[in-house]
């Protein structure tokens, strides 16, 4: 039972660091290098909502405010990263890697330079554990698990349900047809940027409790992401949950067995073995 | 006559040349540590530590060497991608070929040490680190500045079992690179001489990019039931992440590390849980003010400097680590790596300005007697989170006694490199 919820958190945590490059990738085709480093800004925009109206409001409050601070500062910088970086190299998809990994570098200076290198704790504003049997299970992972399964749910219905859903859907799938029919890939391609980096955002701010904080804590992150993304089809939301669940239960099982010093190549070996007989993933769109 | 007046006056002003010159004489130091990415935590104090150290001598004047010379310290940090050997031999090129370094601080870590070893010792740069790692005589110009690390790990876990008999299961937490698997040896031959009695039910090593999902490495170790768990490798959030699983695992034992970064335990842990639980040993720490006035002295200019959120032991590990130069530096006639090493080892023992009269060894470790060996003070948590000093440790003595025992395990985990 241990093992069971051990993998529905580390999935739901895979899941955060996913979910707004799933969204990202899959609509735009554009490599964001800074994704974690939005994830990380996030997680510091936790700590400071926490730190500084903590005190006045209750550390839960503060907490729950935090996502929607963590989700303008990243949303703002989304923006500037669409009109600046993005529009302008639209065609040139390796320029747009090489920016944004200058940008993931730039960010990570600016917060080094602003709160130190050694990082920062954030306490869970949830405390103590649920028992379920002989498992335990503290609440600030019951947190991470219902918020980004709701971040998830929240973002499928969008895609699949609503007007908007259907115009990103078009342009992920032909840009070309889908100008045919009217729909703006410019405005589609700034809104589907900006939803994934305030995705990011939310994600680190909902996880800053879990590991604690550090201005290099998106690098990790973005490695992970990248090979969910990847495995799970590009473009496929539920293909993200699926290789999240996938590595979350690989890893999970390794680590407890005491193999943890293969993970990264198991999880290599997988992505590759994976593409070389579904080269577009598991839920993937053919092209 | 004016001939004579010419010759005068210029012989006047090349001694004034040469006396401002050797006053003004910069003696120039390298830090080899990361400066940026994860590791940062620990490089950036450690680098921060040095330049402190240097600012006290250059504040009052500078360093003098046995010839009555003042010398400017300036310190540049080098980054090395996270102890990677490769990126370790591309900063010490960068400092040695390019800056004209005499003087280096750099990571214990084995691998790091041996992929620099011949250059250092090429190049007559005196290298030093926060502890040995490994250290040989076909490289003399290697040297281990203080107990540290990984030995310190040996002296830990000893000190633990001796102190507290009730310790019978002990489970080593350690990463899988070449630091944690030089720990893993060194606290193995910490146990060696307590084996009639301790058993060790947990050696795993973990993947650090796990370390993220602490449930997974926790949940193994809470069932080995340990008395005591020792740990290396996890980064200041992780180790406060890990004492906090644990806690909710219903451990209720010991936990000892190198260092352990106080603010983040309070943050997560209450005091009654940390109280007498939490025991490090890291050459020196600090924050703790009792063990040495001018450490003292060093914390509150680092707090002052940085903030006290930017406190790390890694900053007092090198800071001590340097006073060890500091020693040879004046001793020596001129402050070359190679007339300082030749002033450190004239004797079998030095000096050292914090820690007294301290003899060097190694050999049958390394093959050299490249280590001085220094006293290692262990510290534990109080019920306010913070560090006090529980003991210190006569590491020459230990290492008498238990030598045999503990040689048999660092040849197993292939710490041993004396031929």
């Amino acid at each position: 039972m241990q093992i069971a919820l051990n993998i529905l958190s580390l999935t739901s945590f895979y899941m955060c660091f996913a979910l707004g490059l799933a969204l990202v990738f899959g609509v735009m085709r554009v490599i964001n290098f800074a994704h974690g480093e939005f994830y990380m800004l996030g997680a510091y925009s936790a700590f400071l909502c926490v730190s500084l109206i903590g005190p006045t409001t209750g550390a839960l409050t503060a907490y729950i405010m935090s996502f929607a601070a963590a989700a303008i500062v990243t949303g703002l910088l989304g923006v500037l990263l669409y009109l600046v970086v993005v529009r302008k190299l639209m065609d040139k998809p390796l320029t747009i890697f090489i920016a944004t990994l200058a940008l993931s570098y730039m960010l990570q200076v600016v917060v080094v330079e602003l709160f130190g290198p050694v990082g920062r704790s954030l306490p869970s504003p949830i405390p103590g554990i649920v028992r379920i049997g002989d498992a335990i299970l503290p609440w600030s992972r019951v947190f991470v698990i219902v918020a980004i399964s709701t971040l998830s749910v929240g973002l499928w219905f969008l895609l699949m349900r609503s007007d908007v859903g259907r115009r990103v859907r078009a342009v992920a799938q032909n840009p070309t047809g889908a100008v045919l029919q009217g729909v703006s890939v410019t405005r589609v391609g700034m809104m589907t940027l900006v939803a994934g980096s305030m995705i990011a955002g939310v994600s680190g701010a909902i996880m800053a409790p879990i590991g604690g904080i550090t201005p290099f804590m998106g690098a990790a992150a973005l490695w992970k992401a990248f090979i969910i993304i990847i495995v799970g089809g590009i473009g496929s939301i539920w293909g993200a949950v699926a290789a999240a669940f996938l590595f979350g239960t690989i890893d999970t099982f390794m680590t407890v067995a005491g193999a943890g010093r293969y993970l990264a190549l198991t999880n290599a070996v997988i992505m590759l073995g994976v593409l070389s007989v579904m080269p577009s993933g598991l839920f993937g769109e053919k092209e | 006559m004016q001939r004579k007046i010419s010759i005068l006056a210029g012989a006047a002003a090349l001694a004034a040349a040469s006396v401002s010159f050797a006053q003004d004489s910069v003696i120039k130091v390298g830090v080899v540590q990361p400066q940026s990415g994860e590791c940062a935590q620990w490089g950036v104090p450690i680098t921060r530590g040095v330049e402190l150290w240097a600012k006290e001598f250059n504040e009052a004047g500078g360093i003098k060497d046995a010839s009555g010379n003042s010398h400017q310290i300036e310190v540049t940090g080098y980054d090395n991608a996270c102890y990677t050997a490769g990126e370790e031999l591309t900063a010490f090129r960068r400092a040695i070929l390019d800056d004209g370094v005499e003087f280096i601080l750099q990571t214990f870590t084995p691998a790091s040490r041996k992929a620099i070893a011949p250059l250092a010792t090429e190049n007559k740069v005196l290298t030093t680190s926060y502890g040995a790692g490994y250290l040989s005589a076909d490289y003399p110009y290697l040297i281990g500045s203080v107990t540290g690390s990984p030995a310190s790990y040996m002296y830990l876990v000893s000190y633990l079992i001796e102190e507290n008999p009730d310790i019978e299961k002990v489970a080593i937490v350690t990463a899988d690179h070449s630091f944690g698997e030089a720990a893993r040896a060194f606290y193995k031959a910490g146990i060696a001489p307590y084996t009639d009695r301790v058993e060790i039910v947990f050696s795993d090593p973990y993947d650090p990019a796990m370390a993220g999902d602490m449930f997974s490495i926790a949940g193994p170790i809470a069932s080995s039931e340990p008395d005591l768990i020792v740990e290396l490798g996890f980064t200041p959030g992780q180790q406060a992440s890990f004492v906090e699983t644990m806690q909710q695992l219903g451990y209720s034992g010991l936990f000892a590390s190198e260092g352990w970064t106080m603010n983040f335990l309070t943050d997560r842990l209450q005091a009654d849980y940390l109280d007498g639980r939490i025991y490090s040993a890291y050459v020196v720490d600090a924050s703790e003010q009792s063990f040495s006035p001018r450490v003292a002295q060093f914390y509150d200019a680092y707090v002052e400097t940085y903030g006290q959120a930017e406190w790390s032991v890694f900053a007092s590990v090198a800071y001590a680590a340097m006073t060890t130069i500091e020693a040879g530096i004046q001793m020596a006639e001129e402050p070359t790596g190679e007339a300082v090493r030749a002033a450190l080892f004239a004797e079998e023992t030095v000096d050292n300005p914090l820690f007294g009269e301290s003899r060097w060894a190694g050999s049958e470790i390394y093959g050299a007697d490249t280590h001085l060996l220094t006293p290692l003070p262990v510290y534990v948590t109080d019920a306010e989170g913070n560090v006090t000093l529980d003991g210190i440790v006569d590491v020459g003595a230990w290492w008498q006694e238990n030598a045999q025992a503990a040689l048999t395990e660092l040849e197993a985990g292939g710490q041993v490199t004396a031929q």
